[in-house]
């Protein structure tokens, strides 16, 4: 699979006006001590919810979603919630206890800055994270939506189309 | 190549809808089939999930392909149609895509390849239909989506009552008179089939070009 990066553009993203904003992250985990598999879907559904809770506690109006994506050497594992009252949803096939982990957060809400999303979503990612013992290390982070800073495609992809486009 | 997108609002279900109907069409219905995720963000969730299926994807990130990355995304059909050649292609757009602006980006490749449009496949969260549709602002975006649906699928079926998903109908069918509603719990595999049989028809969707 690849993900295409692409350049920036002028075209106006159909979401602009309505005050969505986003926040993604991706980390690299680690504990000294392997944690059980039931404690990792339990500590997962409790992040969904705990950063959920912080962006509301930051104004935001809609919960669009809060989902995450874990890998681990012999499984994975995807959690994601549209709110607390409609509680956390999670899947695993990890079978084996954790001590070394990726995990990436995208949290998507209306209402509040993207920025405000990000220190929602770290600080409950602290918080949570922490709290299950493990030493979080960021790989990548990204905010987007309201001051969108990449779209289109590949240098080179697409310079036909472009042409033929702009005759 | 039919071009067949599930859509809908964010959080409405569409990367696991995704994942059960491209496993049963690549399966039981012994098709092959190709699967174009996008997500905003430039770090992917979605496309990793769906990867865990055993199911190829291509994964396009940094913008919405119904504007931002339309380019990309045309030239992302027109790619595998030269390369993979598949019998559908299944595409999840993000959740504040705009269906019919994604038809226009797909008729795009048509230049450079034989498509054929199937419908937009428009999910609609039966948890939650006020706060999607009677929100003041972000209620223009779910109501965009399902009018511009060809087929209006309620998901998430499992977790409300028959009373509610009646209410659900009611409500997007005064949005959307034309449209074909169904039932969906992809967790469950409740009306699965029924939807993938009514995607697998051939039958032309057009895109509207002027609203």
């Amino acid at each position: 699979m690849s993900s295409e990066k692409v350049e920036n553009s002028s075209t106006k993203a159909c979401y602009e006006p309505f005050g969505v904003s986003g926040y993604a992250v991706a980390f690299r985990l680690t504990r000294s001590e392997p944690i059980d598999k039931e404690a990792i879907k339990e500590m997962s559904g409790k992040l969904m919810l705990r950063i959920t809770s912080r962006c509301i506690e930051r104004g935001a109006k809609f919960i669009g979603h809060i989902k995450s994506y874990m890998k681990t050497k012999d499984g994975y594992l995807k959690a994601d919630t549209i709110g607390l009252d409609k509680g956390a949803y999670v899947e695993s096939s990890i079978t084996e206890p954790v001590s070394q982990a990726y995990l990436v957060i995208n949290s998507i809400v209306q209402g509040i800055d993207k920025s405000q999303v990000k220190i929602a979503t770290l600080e409950a990612s602290n918080e949570v994270l922490l709290n299950y013992g493990f030493n979080i290390e960021i790989e990548k982070e990204h905010e987007y939506f309201d001051k969108f800073d990449i779209p289109v495609q590949p240098k080179g992809e697409g310079s036909k189309l472009k042409q033929e486009e702009s005759k | 190549m039919r071009i067949i997108q599930i859509a809908g609002f964010l959080g409405s279900g569409k990367t696991s809808a995704i994942i059960s109907l491209a496993r049963t069409m690549s399966g039981e219905f012994k098709k092959r089939v190709a699967l174009v995720v996008n997500e905003i963000g430039e770090i992917p969730v979605d496309g990793k999930v769906v990867e865990e299926y055993g199911l190829r994807v291509k994964d396009l990130g940094g913008g919405c392909i119904c504007c931002e990355i339309a380019t990309s995304f045309t030239n992302t059909l027109i790619l595998l149609s030269q390369t993979f050649k598949p019998d559908f292609v299944l595409v999840e757009p993000t959740g504040v895509a705009i269906p019919n602006q994604v038809k226009l980006a797909a008729l795009m490749a048509r230049r450079d390849c034989d498509i054929t449009l199937g419908p937009a496949v428009v999910l609609f969260d039966a948890t939650r239909p006020e706060e999607l549709l009677f929100d003041d602002i972000l209620g223009n975006i779910v109501v965009r989506q399902v009018s511009d649906a060809d087929i209006i699928a309620i998901s998430k079926i499992d977790a409300v009552n028959d009373e509610q998903l009646v209410d659900c109908e009611q409500q997007v069918r005064k949005i959307n008179q034309n449209a074909k509603i169904t039932r969906i719990s992809s967790t469950r595999g409740d009306g699965m089939i029924e939807l993938l049989k009514l995607i697998t028809e051939s039958v032309e969707y057009p895109a509207y070009q002027i609203r």
